[in-house]
């Protein structure tokens, strides 16, 4: 990333006069907001001593670092601020809308190493809130611009998947080329037919012609299957690979890509996309590529037939191409528009089956209804508009083609009358090649916004294949095999979004086989520190070590492999209790599974169903309660036996019995092991060795349970709040 | 006396609202925000204290005296940036996103609309709020106020 936006020559020279001879500005970003927060462009620059803002022509505000303490990021609705924080107060040095967050976020930390006397580090990645090449907003930060595709650049990156079946390509354009010639012969037939075998009543030649027309026909149709067969192989077999590639990508793409996207869009991209982009390689490329190879053609021998008239036949070309162009232009939005209502009307529908009971129990059917109704009428709107408009076209458009007809005929049949330069056969042959010519140019338009459409899903598609992609053995990584389970932090500093960080400068050693346990009120970044350890995320600056090594050296599958979890939800795949326990443990033995699920507390439920150890436990485990899906996970962590484990909110979703099971199983499963456990309810964390309190992203407090009950801080206060709570429901209860 | 009924006073120090009871000299920070910035912006307005625990909630603007009134305004008008279109210039849908092109009160401003069933709210068939991919809101105080042009420009996007 780089923050060196260039600045206007009025400003620059602004600058010039207030800063010292031996001074240069060593970082300059532009804002999109001014100082009242109207558009137009406003510059922060930073020289090693001061930070400035800028205008087009002149300096706002300049302050010396050695007047700041702190500089920090405000969120504002619709836009963001970089704040001062000096003795005198805070002072807003520049705005900027929500497009200039990520820059202004890294600006921030630059500006904190600059005025410490630290060398600032620019991360190496920048994900754009707008196209470098044409400035168009992209639809989300680091997205290929729709409007920059070029075509042929994907087209490239499809041909690349075809090149393992190259033969079956090569065989595909001769193939296209069979389809074309025996189908560009009948019409020279009829010609040959009219002007020499009829009129001369030439038997023996019409058993030849008839032959070789019949001939053609088969030939047409053996090269049209084969052709089209070739075709569709081609076109599944490439979405198919492509398919696997992403289902690949996917899962090793960082969690930040999984954050940001809702898991619909990325099924979209898998399901949506690639059916969309085989669809057109089947159907659109095998039509795209015959009529644009039968254009040519025709329009050669038209042209050898008779130039004068080819050029007659030229003359609605235009009409028919810009038509087509004109009218996908009209029909696009209508497309769209129905897309939104459908997906409106989806959506209703959905709600309206799924949250039927609520419906009723509040009485909204009718409001529902109308609701419903309301869309369904705007789509009936669309969708008759859509009808009109295309039958409109076709109409148009046979209307043209006939206009030419006529016209070739008309000057056609004068040719034939008045000088004998025609013969009636070229004559009707002409007709014949035009039909074949007119007929696919007014969808040649259609075919290149299709062909746009399923290259921007293609596209859509590469840009996941290119999204940055968990390193999981870098050249320089260390196998630790066998890890013992110490753990260090050392001024952690992380963000999930630049700009606002959630761990800020957190150090602690946890050593081997203690158990900790982290507490702290929702959103202070408890499980942040459990996601870093398991390094579903980088850390922006510090270090975490893991038995000594840096955790970002260690090779990903083996870090991963000796860290075991227990979630408050965990997540179940729709296959048997069996495979579920034995997830990531494929080799275990059945005997090691029921050990595992005995020592979980699990057995004797899973022998209780019907299917035992075969039970499905269906789509994210539906088909179990919040106690028995917890037991599964905790048999899963036995039988993987991993040297550090943790437990996030592990009990919270039971009642107090399967909680006392629960805990039961999870004190055999710590022992021996690094544990680090996540609990609202403080009371099944009080064996904990020590704990961590967490308040905004820092350390507040570490000690045992008793040390820090007698430190009465803000540990003591959750213990004290928690107890009167517990009273209270005791007392509602007794009520 | 509840926080509701005690009298105080808004204080703007440099870029920093603070609020002051009366007859006390203790001045704590405070936030301003609308409670339904979208929906009903104008409205409610809370006051948030330290620890993001709000002080107490505000019907109007009106129970300020003059001076704590105006802090009040400038601070919520420094903190919401809702861009008013007067004029929509063009719009073009591309692959289902939606292309903006528009004249607001605080300048020309281009940007791009996706899933418009999310991210195009209507308000009374009249007021829409247009939320671009990157987070900005921008508003169409009233659709039927546009010009003829702005309209079609805008219903080819909508």
């Amino acid at each position: 990333m780089k923050l060196n936006d260039i600045l206007p020559k009025q400003a620059q020279a602004s600058l010039g006069k207030e800063l010292e001879q031996d001074e240069s500005v060593l970082y300059s970003l532009r804002s999109d907001l001014s100082e009242d927060r109207q558009y137009g462009d406003t510059y922060l620059v930073a020289t090693a001593r001061r930070v400035a803002v800028l205008s087009e022509d002149s300096v706002i505000t300049v302050m010396p670092f050695s007047e700041i303490t702190e500089i920090k990021v405000e969120e504002l609705f619709s836009s963001s601020c970089l704040v001062a924080v000096t003795e005198k107060g805070e002072k807003c040095l520049i705005y900027y809308s929500k497009s200039f967050v990520p820059e202004f976020a890294v600006f921030s930390r630059v500006l904190n190493d600059l005025r410490e006397n630290r060398k600032p580090e620019l991360p190496d990645e920048h994900e754009a809130g707008h196209c470098p090449k044409c400035g168009s907003q992209l639809p989300e930060r680091g997205a290929s611009c729709p409007r920059c595709i070029y075509r042929f650049k994907t087209l490239g990156r499809l041909l690349k998947l075809v090149r393992p079946y190259r033969f079956k390509v090569i065989l595909l354009v001769m193939m296209t080329g069979v389809t074309v010639s025996s189908e560009l012969v009948p019409p020279y037939i009829t010609k040959e037919l009219i002007d020499h075998v009829l009129p001369h009543g030439y038997k023996h030649q019409l058993f030849f012609w008839i032959a070789l027309m019949a001939g053609c026909f088969t030939v047409f149709l053996g090269s049209r299957l084969i052709g089209s067969s070739l075709m569709a192989w081609l076109g599944a077999r490439i979405v198919s690979d492509l398919r696997a590639k992403l289902h690949r990508a996917l899962q090793q793409l960082t969690m930040s890509y999984h954050d940001r996207r809702e898991s619909g869009q990325i099924i979209s991209r898998v399901m949506h996309d690639t059916a969309e982009l085989q669809h057109f390689l089947i159907d659109g490329m095998s039509y795209f590529l015959v009529e644009c190879v039968q254009i040519v053609a025709i329009s050669a021998i038209l042209i050898c037939l008779d130039a004068k008239l080819a050029l007659l036949v030229f003359v609605p070309i235009p009409f028919l191409v810009g038509g087509g162009a004109w009218f996908w232009k009209k029909l696009i939005p209508l497309f769209h528009k129905q897309g939104t209502r459908m997906g409106a009307l989806h959506s209703i529908l959905g709600e309206s089956i799924k949250g039927v009971k609520t419906i009723k129990a509040f009485s909204r059917e009718k409001s529902r209804e109308s609701e419903f109704d309301g869309i369904n009428e705007q789509l009936f709107g669309i969708r008759y508009g859509l009808e009109r408009t295309f039958v409109g076209f076709s109409e148009i458009m046979f209307w043209i083609m006939r206009m030419g007809l006529a016209a070739v005929w008309f000057l056609g049949g004068i040719k034939v009358f008045d000088s004998g330069e025609l013969t009636v056969g070229t004559l009707v042959a002409f007709a014949g090649y035009m039909w074949l010519l007119y007929g696919p140019l007014q969808w040649f338009t259609a075919i290149l916004n299709w062909m746009t459409h399923a290259f921007a899903g293609a596209e859509r598609i590469f840009a996941v294949l290119d999204s940055r992609q968990e390193i999981y053995d870098a050249p320089d990584a260390i196998s630790v095999p066998e890890m013992k389970g110490a753990i260090s932090f050392d001024d952690v500093h992380f963000s999930y979004e630049r700009g606002k960080e959630v761990v800020k400068g957190i150090s602690f050693d946890i050593k081997q086989g203690e158990m900790i346990g982290l507490v702290g009120k929702s959103g202070v970044g408890k499980s942040t520190i459990i996601n870093l350890i398991c390094r579903f995320y980088d850390i922006d600056s510090g270090s975490i070590m893991l038995d000594g090594h840096p955790i970002n050296r260690i090779k990903l599958e083996q870090l991963r492999r000796q860290i075991g979890m227990v979630m408050q939800d965990p997540f179940l795949f729709n296959a048997s209790i069996l495979e579920n326990i034995g997830y990531g443990t494929e080799d275990a033995a059945f005997a090691d599974v029921v050990r595992a699920a005995k020592a979980a507390n699990a057995h004797d439920f899973i022998l209780d169903k019907e299917n035992g150890y075969d039970t499905i436990v269906g789509e994210r485990g539906v088909k179990l309660s919040g106690g028995e899906k917890q037991r599964l996970s905790i048999a899963r962590a036995i039988l993987h036996n991993p040297p550090i484990l943790i437990l996030d909110e592990a009990t919270s979703s039971v009642d107090t019995e399967t909680e006392k099971e629960i805990q039961q199983a999870i004190s055999r499963l710590i022992e021996g092991r690094t544990t680090i456990g996540i609990a609202h309810r403080l009371s099944t964390l009080r064996n904990a060795h020590r704990l961590i309190v967490i308040d905004d992203g820092k350390i507040a407090e570490i000690g045992s349970h008793a040390e820090l009950i007698e430190k009465n801080g803000i540990y003591a206060k959750l213990v004290s709040l928690q107890s009167e709570l517990s009273k209270v429901r005791g007392d509602i209860w007794q009520e | 006396m509840s926080e509701e009924q005690k009298k105080f006073k808004l204080i703007r120090k440099l870029d920093r609202v603070f609020l002051r009871y009366d007859g006390s000299d203790e001045e704590q920070p405070v936030r301003l925000v609308w409670p339904r910035p979208i929906s009903a912006r104008g409205k409610e307005v809370s006051i948030i204290g330290e620890g993001k625990k709000e002080i107490l909630m505000l019907d109007s603007l009106d129970r300020l005296d003059s001076e704590s009134r105006a802090v009040a305004k400038e601070e919520l008008e420094r903190r919401y940036l809702v861009a008013r279109i007067t004029r929509v210039i063009g719009t073009q849908v591309d692959f289902g996103n939606r292309y903006w092109h528009v004249d607001t009160d605080r300048g020309e401003r281009k940007f791009l609309i996706k899933e418009p069933s999310k991210n195009m709210i209507w308000f009374n068939d009249d007021r829409i709020i247009l939320r671009d991919t990157l987070g900005n809101h921008h508003e169409i105080e009233s659709y039927s106020s546009l010009d003829a042009r702005s309209r079609a420009e805008a219903e080819r996007a909508m």
